[in-house]
Protein backbone atom coordinates (compact mmCIF):
# COMPACT_ATOMS: atom_id res chain seq x y z
CA UNK A 1 0.00 0.00 0.00
CA UNK A 2 1.29 3.44 -0.89
CA UNK A 3 2.22 5.55 2.09
CA UNK A 4 -0.45 8.23 2.07
CA UNK A 5 -0.97 10.77 4.79
CA UNK A 6 -4.46 12.12 5.11
CA UNK A 7 -4.86 15.57 6.62
CA UNK A 8 -8.27 16.75 7.78
CA UNK A 9 -8.87 20.48 7.76
CA UNK A 10 -7.21 22.96 5.40
CA UNK A 11 -6.96 25.77 7.94
CA UNK A 12 -3.70 27.24 9.22
CA UNK A 13 -2.59 24.10 11.03
CA UNK A 14 -3.87 21.54 8.49
CA UNK A 15 -2.24 23.20 5.52
CA UNK A 16 1.03 23.66 7.44
CA UNK A 17 1.01 19.97 8.37
CA UNK A 18 0.25 18.97 4.76
CA UNK A 19 3.21 21.02 3.59
CA UNK A 20 5.56 19.44 6.14
CA UNK A 21 4.45 15.91 5.19
CA UNK A 22 4.79 16.59 1.46
CA UNK A 23 8.28 18.03 1.93
CA UNK A 24 9.22 14.83 3.76
CA UNK A 25 8.27 12.95 0.60
CA UNK A 26 4.82 11.67 1.53
CA UNK A 27 1.80 11.70 -0.72
CA UNK A 28 -0.71 13.90 1.06
CA UNK A 29 -4.45 13.98 0.71
CA UNK A 30 -5.78 17.21 2.19
CA UNK A 31 -9.46 17.07 3.02
CA UNK A 32 -11.88 19.83 3.95
CA UNK A 33 -15.66 20.09 3.77
CA UNK A 34 -15.37 23.18 1.62
CA UNK A 35 -13.65 23.56 -1.71
CA UNK A 36 -12.94 27.21 -0.95
CA UNK A 37 -11.09 26.26 2.24
CA UNK A 38 -8.94 23.83 0.24
CA UNK A 39 -8.17 26.50 -2.33
CA UNK A 40 -7.15 28.92 0.39
CA UNK A 41 -5.08 26.26 2.14
CA UNK A 42 -3.30 25.30 -1.04
CA UNK A 43 -2.66 28.94 -1.79
CA UNK A 44 -1.01 29.39 1.61
CA UNK A 45 1.10 26.27 1.06
CA UNK A 46 2.31 27.56 -2.32
CA UNK A 47 3.18 30.95 -0.84
CA UNK A 48 5.07 29.32 2.04
CA UNK A 49 6.96 27.05 -0.35
CA UNK A 50 7.87 30.04 -2.51
CA UNK A 51 9.09 31.86 0.56
CA UNK A 52 11.20 28.83 1.43
CA UNK A 53 12.82 28.96 -2.00
CA UNK A 54 13.31 32.70 -1.70
CA UNK A 55 15.05 32.29 1.63
CA UNK A 56 17.10 29.44 0.16
CA UNK A 57 15.76 26.96 2.69
CA UNK A 58 14.39 24.88 -0.20
CA UNK A 59 15.42 24.29 -3.76
CA UNK A 60 12.95 25.04 -6.51
CA UNK A 61 12.86 21.34 -7.27
CA UNK A 62 12.01 20.39 -3.66
CA UNK A 63 9.27 22.97 -3.60
CA UNK A 64 7.72 21.76 -6.86
CA UNK A 65 7.97 18.13 -5.83
CA UNK A 66 6.23 18.90 -2.54
CA UNK A 67 3.50 20.79 -4.32
CA UNK A 68 2.88 17.82 -6.61
CA UNK A 69 2.60 15.48 -3.65
CA UNK A 70 -0.44 17.29 -2.27
CA UNK A 71 -3.89 16.42 -3.54
CA UNK A 72 -7.04 17.97 -2.19
CA UNK A 73 -10.54 16.61 -1.83
CA UNK A 74 -13.95 17.32 -0.38
CA UNK A 75 -14.78 13.62 -0.62
CA UNK A 76 -14.18 12.10 2.83
CA UNK A 77 -14.22 8.50 1.59
CA UNK A 78 -11.01 9.10 -0.39
CA UNK A 79 -9.12 9.23 2.92
CA UNK A 80 -9.69 5.50 3.26
CA UNK A 81 -6.28 4.57 1.82
CA UNK A 82 -4.28 6.63 4.31
CA UNK A 83 -1.73 4.92 6.54
CA UNK A 84 -1.96 7.85 8.92
CA UNK A 85 -4.63 10.50 9.14
CA UNK A 86 -3.73 13.70 10.94
CA UNK A 87 -6.88 15.48 12.03
CA UNK A 88 -6.68 19.26 12.29
CA UNK A 89 -10.37 20.20 12.24
CA UNK A 90 -11.97 22.75 14.56
CA UNK A 91 -11.48 22.24 18.31
CA UNK A 92 -14.91 20.77 19.00
CA UNK A 93 -15.35 17.35 20.51
CA UNK A 94 -18.64 16.62 18.71
CA UNK A 95 -17.10 17.36 15.32
CA UNK A 96 -13.95 15.37 15.97
CA UNK A 97 -16.04 12.52 17.34
CA UNK A 98 -17.98 12.29 14.07
CA UNK A 99 -14.78 12.38 12.02
CA UNK A 100 -13.06 9.74 14.15
CA UNK A 101 -16.02 7.36 13.94
CA UNK A 102 -16.17 7.62 10.17
CA UNK A 103 -12.40 7.20 9.85
CA UNK A 104 -12.48 4.19 12.16
CA UNK A 105 -15.03 2.47 9.92
CA UNK A 106 -13.23 3.00 6.65
CA UNK A 107 -9.50 3.00 7.41
CA UNK A 108 -7.41 -0.18 7.15
CA UNK A 109 -6.88 -1.95 10.46
CA UNK A 110 -3.26 -0.82 10.97
CA UNK A 111 -3.79 2.85 10.10
CA UNK A 112 -3.29 5.45 12.79
CA UNK A 113 -5.59 8.34 13.60
CA UNK A 114 -3.53 11.23 14.93
CA UNK A 115 -5.09 14.45 16.17
CA UNK A 116 -3.59 17.90 16.30
CA UNK A 117 -5.90 18.88 19.15
CA UNK A 118 -4.42 21.28 21.67
CA UNK A 119 -7.06 20.91 24.32
CA UNK A 120 -9.17 17.77 23.99
CA UNK A 121 -8.42 14.48 25.69
CA UNK A 122 -6.77 11.90 23.42
CA UNK A 123 -8.22 9.13 25.58
CA UNK A 124 -11.75 10.50 25.16
CA UNK A 125 -11.29 10.86 21.39
CA UNK A 126 -9.82 7.37 21.13
CA UNK A 127 -12.78 5.96 23.02
CA UNK A 128 -15.22 6.87 20.24
CA UNK A 129 -13.35 4.41 17.97
CA UNK A 130 -12.66 0.67 18.07
CA UNK A 131 -8.94 1.34 17.63
CA UNK A 132 -8.08 3.00 20.95
CA UNK A 133 -4.51 1.70 20.64
CA UNK A 134 -4.04 3.47 17.29
CA UNK A 135 -5.30 6.91 18.28
CA UNK A 136 -2.63 9.40 19.32
CA UNK A 137 -2.07 13.11 19.80
CA UNK A 138 0.29 14.83 17.38
CA UNK A 139 0.31 18.45 18.44
CA UNK A 140 2.06 20.82 16.03
CA UNK A 141 2.82 24.45 16.81
CA UNK A 142 1.86 27.43 14.74
CA UNK A 143 3.27 28.03 12.10
CA UNK A 144 3.57 24.28 11.61
CA UNK A 145 6.01 24.50 8.69
CA UNK A 146 8.46 26.46 10.87
CA UNK A 147 8.07 25.43 14.51
CA UNK A 148 10.23 22.43 15.33
CA UNK A 149 8.22 20.97 18.18
CA UNK A 150 5.59 18.25 18.00
CA UNK A 151 4.07 17.01 21.25
CA UNK A 152 3.23 13.31 20.96
CA UNK A 153 0.40 12.51 23.33
CA UNK A 154 -0.25 9.03 24.57
CA UNK A 155 -3.88 8.31 25.36
CA UNK A 156 -4.71 5.78 28.05
CA UNK A 157 -4.76 2.93 25.55
CA UNK A 158 -2.40 4.19 22.85
CA UNK A 159 0.07 1.39 22.10
CA UNK A 160 3.85 1.64 22.16
CA UNK A 161 3.89 0.69 18.48
CA UNK A 162 1.67 3.66 17.65
CA UNK A 163 3.87 5.98 19.70
CA UNK A 164 7.01 4.75 18.04
CA UNK A 165 5.49 4.98 14.53
CA UNK A 166 4.32 8.57 15.14
CA UNK A 167 7.65 9.47 16.75
CA UNK A 168 9.49 8.23 13.65
CA UNK A 169 7.09 10.05 11.38
CA UNK A 170 7.66 13.28 13.32
CA UNK A 171 11.40 12.89 12.87
CA UNK A 172 10.92 12.24 9.15
CA UNK A 173 9.01 15.52 9.06
CA UNK A 174 12.18 17.16 10.38
CA UNK A 175 10.54 17.92 13.71
CA UNK A 176 11.49 17.22 17.32
CA UNK A 177 9.05 14.89 19.07
CA UNK A 178 8.44 15.25 22.80
CA UNK A 179 6.32 12.68 24.58
CA UNK A 180 3.59 14.03 26.85
CA UNK A 181 0.83 12.47 28.90
CA UNK A 182 -2.84 13.09 28.18
CA UNK A 183 -3.40 15.92 30.67
CA UNK A 184 -4.99 19.34 30.03
CA UNK A 185 -2.76 21.58 27.90
CA UNK A 186 -0.17 18.78 27.57
CA UNK A 187 3.22 20.46 28.13
CA UNK A 188 3.48 23.81 26.40
CA UNK A 189 -0.04 25.14 26.74
CA UNK A 190 0.01 24.24 30.38
CA UNK A 191 3.47 25.35 31.50
CA UNK A 192 3.19 28.58 29.48
CA UNK A 193 -0.07 29.65 31.18
CA UNK A 194 1.65 31.75 33.88
CA UNK A 195 3.59 33.65 31.22
CA UNK A 196 0.31 35.25 30.17
CA UNK A 197 -1.70 34.86 33.36
CA UNK A 198 0.89 36.46 35.62
CA UNK A 199 1.55 39.25 33.12
CA UNK A 200 -2.18 40.03 33.17
CA UNK A 201 -2.23 39.88 36.96
CA UNK A 202 0.78 42.19 37.22
CA UNK A 203 -0.95 44.61 34.86
CA UNK A 204 -4.25 44.36 36.71
CA UNK A 205 -2.59 45.02 40.05
CA UNK A 206 -0.85 48.09 38.63
CA UNK A 207 2.67 46.78 39.25
CA UNK A 208 3.67 47.88 35.75
CA UNK A 209 2.05 48.67 32.40
CA UNK A 210 1.78 46.73 29.14
CA UNK A 211 4.74 48.26 27.34
CA UNK A 212 6.97 48.04 30.41
CA UNK A 213 6.04 44.43 31.19
CA UNK A 214 6.93 43.46 27.62
CA UNK A 215 10.19 45.41 27.85
CA UNK A 216 11.13 43.83 31.19
CA UNK A 217 10.36 40.30 30.01
CA UNK A 218 12.48 40.75 26.90
CA UNK A 219 15.36 42.74 28.37
CA UNK A 220 15.51 41.27 31.85
CA UNK A 221 14.38 37.72 31.09
CA UNK A 222 15.86 37.39 27.61
CA UNK A 223 12.56 36.27 26.06
CA UNK A 224 12.17 36.97 22.35
CA UNK A 225 8.70 38.43 22.80
CA UNK A 226 6.84 39.98 25.70
CA UNK A 227 3.64 38.33 26.98
CA UNK A 228 1.35 41.03 25.55
CA UNK A 229 3.04 41.01 22.15
CA UNK A 230 2.73 37.25 22.09
CA UNK A 231 -0.93 37.33 23.13
CA UNK A 232 -1.55 39.75 20.28
CA UNK A 233 0.20 37.43 17.85
CA UNK A 234 -1.54 34.25 18.99
CA UNK A 235 -4.87 36.00 19.29
CA UNK A 236 -6.36 36.92 22.64
CA UNK A 237 -9.44 34.83 21.80
CA UNK A 238 -7.29 31.73 21.18
CA UNK A 239 -5.38 32.37 24.38
CA UNK A 240 -8.59 32.68 26.36
CA UNK A 241 -9.98 29.43 25.00
CA UNK A 242 -6.73 27.55 25.79
CA UNK A 243 -6.70 28.99 29.32
CA UNK A 244 -10.32 27.99 29.82
CA UNK A 245 -9.69 24.47 28.62
CA UNK A 246 -6.66 24.01 30.92
CA UNK A 247 -8.71 25.46 33.78
CA UNK A 248 -11.64 23.16 33.13
CA UNK B 1 6.37 54.06 34.19
CA UNK B 2 9.60 53.71 32.23
CA UNK B 3 12.66 55.47 33.53
CA UNK B 4 15.39 56.24 31.08
CA UNK B 5 18.85 56.80 32.38
CA UNK B 6 20.87 59.80 31.28
CA UNK B 7 24.60 60.14 31.53
CA UNK B 8 25.38 62.07 34.67
CA UNK B 9 28.54 62.23 36.74
CA UNK B 10 28.15 61.02 40.28
CA UNK B 11 27.81 63.95 42.67
CA UNK B 12 29.17 62.03 45.61
CA UNK B 13 32.80 62.20 46.63
CA UNK B 14 32.55 58.80 48.23
CA UNK B 15 33.59 56.20 45.69
CA UNK B 16 32.93 52.96 47.48
CA UNK B 17 30.24 50.34 47.34
CA UNK B 18 29.24 47.56 49.66
CA UNK B 19 27.82 44.21 48.55
CA UNK B 20 26.33 41.59 50.84
CA UNK B 21 23.59 38.96 50.88
CA UNK B 22 22.86 35.61 49.24
CA UNK B 23 25.96 33.99 47.83
CA UNK B 24 24.69 33.60 44.25
CA UNK B 25 23.67 37.25 44.07
CA UNK B 26 26.87 38.53 45.67
CA UNK B 27 28.69 36.53 43.04
CA UNK B 28 26.67 38.01 40.17
CA UNK B 29 26.77 41.59 41.42
CA UNK B 30 30.43 41.19 42.31
CA UNK B 31 31.11 40.12 38.72
CA UNK B 32 29.24 43.20 37.53
CA UNK B 33 31.35 45.45 39.77
CA UNK B 34 34.54 43.89 38.47
CA UNK B 35 34.00 46.27 35.52
CA UNK B 36 34.12 49.20 37.92
CA UNK B 37 37.09 51.16 39.27
CA UNK B 38 35.37 51.95 42.56
CA UNK B 39 36.32 50.24 45.80
CA UNK B 40 33.93 47.40 46.40
CA UNK B 41 33.63 46.02 49.91
CA UNK B 42 32.30 42.49 49.92
CA UNK B 43 30.85 41.72 53.32
CA UNK B 44 30.56 37.96 53.62
CA UNK B 45 30.51 34.90 55.81
CA UNK B 46 31.99 32.67 53.14
CA UNK B 47 34.29 34.27 50.58
CA UNK B 48 32.55 34.21 47.19
CA UNK B 49 34.39 33.12 44.06
CA UNK B 50 34.97 36.24 42.03
CA UNK B 51 37.46 37.38 39.43
CA UNK B 52 40.62 38.74 41.07
CA UNK B 53 40.37 42.52 41.22
CA UNK B 54 42.44 45.10 43.09
CA UNK B 55 39.34 47.12 43.92
CA UNK B 56 37.64 44.21 45.77
CA UNK B 57 37.99 44.27 49.52
CA UNK B 58 36.68 41.23 51.35
CA UNK B 59 35.56 41.70 54.91
CA UNK B 60 33.71 39.75 57.56
CA UNK B 61 32.83 42.85 59.55
CA UNK B 62 31.33 46.19 58.60
CA UNK B 63 33.85 48.13 60.70
CA UNK B 64 36.38 48.03 57.84
CA UNK B 65 33.88 49.66 55.50
CA UNK B 66 33.96 53.48 55.22
CA UNK B 67 30.91 55.15 56.72
CA UNK B 68 30.36 57.21 53.63
CA UNK B 69 29.83 55.02 50.60
CA UNK B 70 27.78 55.56 47.46
CA UNK B 71 25.55 52.61 48.06
CA UNK B 72 25.19 49.32 49.85
CA UNK B 73 23.75 46.47 47.77
CA UNK B 74 21.89 44.27 50.21
CA UNK B 75 21.12 41.12 48.23
CA UNK B 76 19.30 38.68 50.52
CA UNK B 77 16.18 36.92 49.34
CA UNK B 78 16.36 33.62 51.16
CA UNK B 79 16.22 34.68 54.79
CA UNK B 80 14.10 37.49 56.17
CA UNK B 81 15.98 37.54 59.47
CA UNK B 82 19.31 37.88 57.74
CA UNK B 83 17.96 40.56 55.47
CA UNK B 84 16.59 42.68 58.28
CA UNK B 85 19.77 42.07 60.30
CA UNK B 86 21.91 43.25 57.38
CA UNK B 87 19.79 46.32 56.78
CA UNK B 88 19.83 47.40 60.41
CA UNK B 89 23.60 46.91 60.59
CA UNK B 90 24.14 48.88 57.38
CA UNK B 91 21.83 51.61 58.65
CA UNK B 92 23.74 51.85 61.92
CA UNK B 93 27.11 51.85 60.23
CA UNK B 94 26.72 53.97 57.10
CA UNK B 95 26.19 57.71 56.87
CA UNK B 96 22.62 58.70 56.15
CA UNK B 97 23.56 59.87 52.63
CA UNK B 98 24.73 56.38 51.65
CA UNK B 99 22.06 54.62 49.65
CA UNK B 100 20.70 51.22 50.58
CA UNK B 101 19.77 49.26 47.50
CA UNK B 102 17.98 46.22 48.78
CA UNK B 103 16.63 43.26 46.92
CA UNK B 104 12.86 43.59 47.18
CA UNK B 105 11.58 40.44 45.52
CA UNK B 106 10.67 38.53 48.68
CA UNK B 107 9.93 41.60 50.84
CA UNK B 108 8.48 44.93 49.80
CA UNK B 109 10.52 48.08 50.27
CA UNK B 110 7.67 49.28 52.43
CA UNK B 111 8.21 46.38 54.81
CA UNK B 112 11.94 47.13 54.93
CA UNK B 113 11.28 50.83 55.46
CA UNK B 114 9.68 50.02 58.78
CA UNK B 115 13.14 49.06 60.07
CA UNK B 116 14.94 52.20 58.92
CA UNK B 117 15.64 55.51 60.57
CA UNK B 118 16.41 57.22 57.28
CA UNK B 119 14.06 55.62 54.75
CA UNK B 120 14.59 58.32 52.12
CA UNK B 121 17.66 56.42 50.87
CA UNK B 122 16.31 52.93 50.36
CA UNK B 123 15.58 51.63 46.86
CA UNK B 124 14.14 48.25 45.98
CA UNK B 125 16.02 46.09 43.49
CA UNK B 126 14.83 43.11 41.46
CA UNK B 127 17.87 41.07 42.38
CA UNK B 128 17.33 37.51 41.27
CA UNK B 129 19.87 34.91 40.11
CA UNK B 130 20.52 34.66 36.36
CA UNK B 131 18.77 37.92 35.43
CA UNK B 132 21.83 40.15 35.63
CA UNK B 133 23.27 38.57 32.49
CA UNK B 134 20.58 40.48 30.57
CA UNK B 135 20.15 44.19 29.91
CA UNK B 136 17.53 45.45 32.31
CA UNK B 137 17.15 45.78 36.06
CA UNK B 138 13.89 46.40 37.90
CA UNK B 139 13.77 49.02 40.63
CA UNK B 140 11.06 50.20 42.95
CA UNK B 141 10.64 52.93 45.49
CA UNK B 142 9.43 52.86 49.06
CA UNK B 143 7.03 55.37 50.59
CA UNK B 144 9.85 57.80 51.48
CA UNK B 145 12.40 57.12 48.73
CA UNK B 146 13.77 60.35 47.30
CA UNK B 147 13.94 60.99 43.55
CA UNK B 148 17.65 61.78 43.81
CA UNK B 149 18.33 58.39 45.32
CA UNK B 150 16.49 56.72 42.48
CA UNK B 151 18.37 58.78 39.94
CA UNK B 152 21.73 57.81 41.44
CA UNK B 153 20.83 54.13 41.24
CA UNK B 154 19.75 54.58 37.63
CA UNK B 155 23.15 56.15 36.91
CA UNK B 156 25.03 53.33 38.61
CA UNK B 157 23.30 50.81 36.37
CA UNK B 158 23.67 53.04 33.34
CA UNK B 159 27.44 52.90 33.83
CA UNK B 160 27.17 49.12 33.62
CA UNK B 161 25.14 49.51 30.41
CA UNK B 162 21.94 48.36 32.09
CA UNK B 163 18.54 49.88 31.58
CA UNK B 164 16.20 50.20 34.52
CA UNK B 165 12.45 49.94 34.84
CA UNK B 166 10.61 51.40 37.78
CA UNK B 167 7.83 49.07 38.93
CA UNK B 168 5.42 49.17 41.84
CA UNK B 169 6.54 47.91 45.24
CA UNK B 170 5.18 44.35 45.12
CA UNK B 171 6.64 41.01 46.11
CA UNK B 172 8.10 39.23 43.06
CA UNK B 173 8.21 42.46 41.06
CA UNK B 174 7.76 41.55 37.35
CA UNK B 175 10.33 39.16 35.91
CA UNK B 176 11.07 37.05 39.01
CA UNK B 177 7.32 36.63 39.54
CA UNK B 178 6.55 35.48 35.98
CA UNK B 179 9.66 33.32 35.78
CA UNK B 180 9.13 31.57 39.12
CA UNK B 181 5.46 30.90 38.36
CA UNK B 182 6.58 29.23 35.10
CA UNK B 183 9.18 27.14 36.89
CA UNK B 184 6.70 26.20 39.62
CA UNK B 185 4.15 25.09 37.01
CA UNK B 186 6.87 23.06 35.28
CA UNK B 187 7.60 21.26 38.58
CA UNK B 188 3.89 20.51 39.01
CA UNK B 189 3.90 19.03 35.49
CA UNK B 190 7.03 17.01 36.32
CA UNK B 191 5.50 15.75 39.52
CA UNK B 192 2.39 14.65 37.63
CA UNK B 193 4.61 12.91 35.06
CA UNK B 194 3.26 14.95 32.17
CA UNK B 195 6.70 14.64 30.58
CA UNK B 196 10.36 14.16 31.47
CA UNK B 197 12.59 17.01 32.61
CA UNK B 198 14.26 17.04 29.21
CA UNK B 199 10.89 16.83 27.47
CA UNK B 200 9.55 19.88 29.30
CA UNK B 201 12.68 21.91 28.65
CA UNK B 202 12.79 20.97 24.97
CA UNK B 203 9.08 21.63 24.51
CA UNK B 204 9.24 25.11 26.05
CA UNK B 205 12.30 26.11 24.04
CA UNK B 206 11.01 24.82 20.71
CA UNK B 207 7.28 25.36 21.17
CA UNK B 208 7.36 28.87 22.60
CA UNK B 209 10.91 30.08 21.94
CA UNK B 210 11.83 30.39 25.62
CA UNK B 211 15.51 31.28 26.05
CA UNK B 212 15.93 28.36 28.48
CA UNK B 213 13.80 25.44 29.55
CA UNK B 214 12.03 26.10 32.87
CA UNK B 215 13.59 23.17 34.72
CA UNK B 216 17.16 23.82 33.61
CA UNK B 217 16.59 27.51 34.34
CA UNK B 218 15.35 26.67 37.82
CA UNK B 219 18.44 24.58 38.40
CA UNK B 220 20.66 27.42 37.26
CA UNK B 221 18.86 29.96 39.46
CA UNK B 222 18.75 27.58 42.40
CA UNK B 223 15.41 26.03 43.33
CA UNK B 224 15.75 27.54 46.82
CA UNK B 225 15.57 31.00 45.23
CA UNK B 226 12.56 30.00 43.15
CA UNK B 227 10.81 28.68 46.24
CA UNK B 228 11.56 31.89 48.17
CA UNK B 229 9.61 33.88 45.56
CA UNK B 230 6.71 31.42 45.44
CA UNK B 231 6.49 31.35 49.24
CA UNK B 232 6.54 35.14 49.32
CA UNK B 233 3.81 35.40 46.65
CA UNK B 234 1.70 32.76 48.36
CA UNK B 235 2.07 34.48 51.71
CA UNK B 236 1.38 37.87 50.13
CA UNK B 237 -1.83 36.83 48.35
CA UNK B 238 -3.02 33.65 50.03
CA UNK B 239 -3.97 32.43 46.57
CA UNK B 240 -3.81 28.85 45.35
CA UNK B 241 -2.17 29.89 42.08
CA UNK B 242 1.04 30.72 43.96
CA UNK B 243 1.21 27.50 45.95
CA UNK B 244 4.67 25.97 45.50
CA UNK B 245 4.60 22.38 44.26
CA UNK B 246 5.79 19.74 46.72
CA UNK B 247 8.45 18.81 44.17
CA UNK B 248 9.70 22.43 44.11
CA UNK B 249 9.96 22.35 47.90
CA UNK B 250 11.96 19.14 47.69
CA UNK B 251 14.20 20.50 44.94
CA UNK B 252 14.77 23.62 47.03
CA UNK B 253 15.72 21.56 50.06
CA UNK B 254 18.36 19.81 47.98
CA UNK B 255 19.11 22.73 45.68
CA UNK B 256 22.83 22.00 45.58
CA UNK B 257 22.29 18.46 44.33
CA UNK B 258 18.92 18.84 42.59
CA UNK B 259 20.21 17.20 39.41
CA UNK B 260 20.59 13.95 41.35
CA UNK B 261 16.92 13.61 42.05
CA UNK B 262 15.22 15.55 39.27
CA UNK B 263 12.66 13.22 37.67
Amino acid sequence: MANIIGVIGAGTMGSGIAQVAALAGYRVLLYDIERSALDRGLDVICKNLDKGVEKQKLTKEQSEKARQKIETTVDFILLKNSTTVIEAAVERFDIKKGLFQRLDEMLPHESIIATNTSSLSITALGAVTKRTDRVVGMHFFNPAHIMKLVEIIKGKETSHTTISRITSLTKEFGKTPVLASDTPGFIVNRVARPFYGEALRILGEGVSDIAEIDRIVKKSGGFKMGPFELMDLIGIDVNLSVSKSVYE
Amino acid sequence: MGMTTKKRKSQSSAKSFLICGDEELVQEYGALFSQSEADVYIWHNRKPQLPKRKNFIYTRTLSRVPKKIIAAFELSNLSYERKIGNIIKIENHCAKESLIISSSVTQTVTALTAHLQYPHRIIGLGAFPSLLQNDLVELCRGPFTQNDALKTVGDIFFDFKKEVSLVDDRVGMVMPRILCCLINEATFALQEEVASTEGIDTAMKLGTNYPQGPVEWGEKIGFDHVLSIMDALYFDTGEERYRPSPLLRKLAAGADFASRFLP
